[in-house]
């Protein structure tokens, strides 16, 4: 935890095919379920972690580092879970 | 979602948009489509639309996605404009029925309407232009 409430962690896209827009429909799907607000960074860039649009538009591929920030109550669960997500080719 | 949606299209694209639709958001609900066959005749083509405009319809109007300005989709649904209260947009995509399927906002159809012009039309990219350059 960074600060009171924010959690931000890296995870790399296991799937093959990268996080295209089925996974990406499943990630903002969960991400909507936590009360937290989830962004998701790829270099300097950030987006809406409740946008299927928006995180496409940071292409990323296999093997691609991702990091996901969370700020609120359930940020460490939300992190955790989204994380676990992209960690696990299913997501593909 | 406030707003009914329908989409009006040539052949089948438009239950297709709907398959591609649900599998990035499977639990979407309420986007209605109409295909148009080309040997119908131009009343039963109003006639259909209009049972879904009305079942769509909870009050706040209908937004009709349609695949192509001029084309007969278009234009069979422009004629209900005056007398209903739905706005159309022609020149649908994914992106748009994405946002659609997934927007929290409550906006009005006239809002929502100008919104998801701009939305579709933002999410058209040249490869080139969006991603980074070897080696960079």
């Amino acid at each position: 935890m960074t600060a009171d409430g924010v959690v931000e962690r890296s995870f790399k896209v296991r799937a093959e095919l990268g996080l295209h827009a089925r996974p990406a429909g499943q990630f903002v799907s969960l991400a909507n379920r936590f009360t937290s607000e989830i962004t998701v960074g790829r270099g300097d860039e950030w987006v809406s972690g409740c946008s299927i649009l928006s995180i496409l538009s940071l292409a990323a591929e296999h093997g691609s580092t991702l990091k996901i920030r969370a700020e609120g109550a359930d940020a460490e669960q939300a992190v955790s879970e989204l994380g676990s997500l992209l960690e696990t080719d299913g997501a593909g | 979602m406030a707003v009914g949606v329908v989409i009006v299209t040539h052949c089948d694209l438009g239950k297709e948009f709907l398959r591609a639709l649900k599998l990035i958001v499977p639990d979407v609900e309420g986007i209605r489509s109409i295909s148009l066959d080309p040997s119908e005749k131009l009343e039963e083509m109003r006639g259909r639309i209009l049972a879904e405009i009305r079942s769509a319809d909870e009050s706040d109007g209908v937004l009709i996605l349609t695949d192509m300005f001029g084309g007969t989709p278009s234009n069979v649904a422009l004629s209900f404009h005056d007398e209903h209260h739905v706005e159309i947009v022609t020149g649908m995509n994914l992106p748009m029925l994405v946002k659609l399927a997934t927007l929290k906002d409550n906006k009005s159809l006239e809002e929502l309407a100008i919104f998801i012009k701009d939305y579709g039309q933002r999410n058209i990219s040249v490869a080139s232009q969006i991603l980074p350059e070897e080696g960079a």
